[in-house]
């Protein structure tokens, strides 16, 4: 192992910062490679998927980073809520700065068998300055949260299929709501229920 | 020294952002990288150094627009990037150092380069130079303002050496060109 110092050194505490230009300028290089690279993306759920691959990664480290630090690092969380409370307070705040806007739980239905969970973020720090060209327009450059959302969950063993969805280009509007939907196992939501009698 | 206190008043100026976002997503795209490349190292890092040069090309023009420094000389150029520019965007300031004798090529040595702080490279990726985004960023943007240079790594404390040296050296100083409208 070439770097053992790495090791040595104590956890950074996480306040360090970079300009959000820096980010940003690496955020659209991304975006573009993704879209050529392994080979031409031929649809936007390829596109996206790519980008939601980049940032899986990012969510399981970010999960280690996130417990560590909290107050209840020795215990793990098992109830779904209070985990997606975890993700919508502590996490979001340590890669945004902020809080999520919200988190509401939309209950099985005819149409969906599962109840659904959505994290709202009004502003998404990230697609700041992503401006989609008309022929993408429906491009969710917010895949790549929604990856290190799944990274997360997963990593926490609460496994999920997660969508990003931008109101931008649902509609028409200019606002740059996203909102995340998570929709779990089916086995994680029974073992919820079944831990929580 | 005036630019170091340039470079902090611009950086305090800038949106910010966690850099450990930052960093742990240049790392996820390392990885996409070497996987998409499936192992060969030489390709990944050309492809780092490509990203970087797009990525330099536009951040000039924030640079100049944030900024107030105002180069005439390559040498100034040096102390800008070490001092202004690396503050500005990564929060660091990088040293000069090792000037030629006739002042064509320099070193920046990072005492901390912000992008390596969770990275660790296995034996296999010898030959990666992990943050050779930089490289790419500063000849974009030098290039930009008319400076061709050669700009690649020397050392990388990530590979064992004992600092990071990025070597930048001076190819050509570009004339600006201006069409010849026909009326």
């Amino acid at each position: 192992m070439r770097n053992a110092k790495l090791l040595e050194r104590p956890i950074p505490k996480g306040k360090s910062e970079v300009s959000l230009s820096a980010f940003a300028f690496m955020f659209s290089e991304m975006v573009q490679y993704t879209k050529t690279t392994p080979s031409p993306a031929d649809s936007l759920s390829v596109w996206e998927s790519r980008l939601h691959k980049i940032g899986y990664r990012v969510g399981t480290r970010v999960l280690e980073l996130t417990v560590y630090r909290s107050k209840d690092k020795d215990t793990r969380e098992t109830d779904l809520i209070r985990f997606l409370t975890f993700i919508q307070q502590n996490v979001w705040k340590t890669l945004f700065g902020k809080q999520a806007d919200g988190l509401v739980k939309v209950a099985a239905d005819k149409d969906q068998p599962n109840d659904v969970y959505l994290i709202t973020d009004s502003d998404p720090l990230v697609c700041h300055f992503v401006c989609n060209p008309p022929e993408y327009k429906n491009l969710s450059s917010s895949a790549f949260v929604a990856g290190i959302l799944a990274g997360i969950l997963d990593g926490a063993e609460f496994p999920a299929e997660v969508t990003a969805h931008n109101k931008s280009t649902e509609g028409g509007s200019t606002s740059r709501e996203t909102v995340y939907e998570i929709e779990f196992k089916s086995h994680v939501l029974q073992r919820n229920e079944r831990l929580s009698k | 020294m005036q630019k170091a206190r340039q470079g902090e008043r611009a950086f305090e100026k800038m949106e910010k952002i966690s850099a450990e976002l930052f960093v742990v997503t240049y790392g996820s795209l390392v990885m996409q990288l070497l996987e998409d490349s499936e192992g060969k190292v030489e390709e990944v890092n050309n492809e780092l150094y490509s990203i970087g040069y797009k990525i330099g090309v536009r951040l000039i023009d924030e640079y100049l627009a944030k900024s107030q420094t105002q180069c005439r000389t390559f040498r100034d150029t040096a102390e800008a990037i070490a001092k202004v520019g690396f503050k500005m965007f990564l929060g660091v300031t990088a040293d000069v150092r090792n000037w030629a004798e006739d002042g064509s090529s320099y070193s920046l040595i990072i005492d901390d380069n912000p992008l390596t702080m969770f990275a660790d490279l296995p034996d296999n990726l010898n030959n990666l130079w992990y943050s050779n985004s930089l490289c790419g960023v500063i000849a974009g943007a030098l290039e930009m303002v008319l400076w061709k240079c050669k700009v690649q790594f020397h050392k990388d404390q990530l590979r064992g050496h004992d600092c990071t040296e990025i070597r930048v050296s001076l190819v050509e100083q570009l004339k600006e060109e201006f069409q010849q409208e026909d009326d």
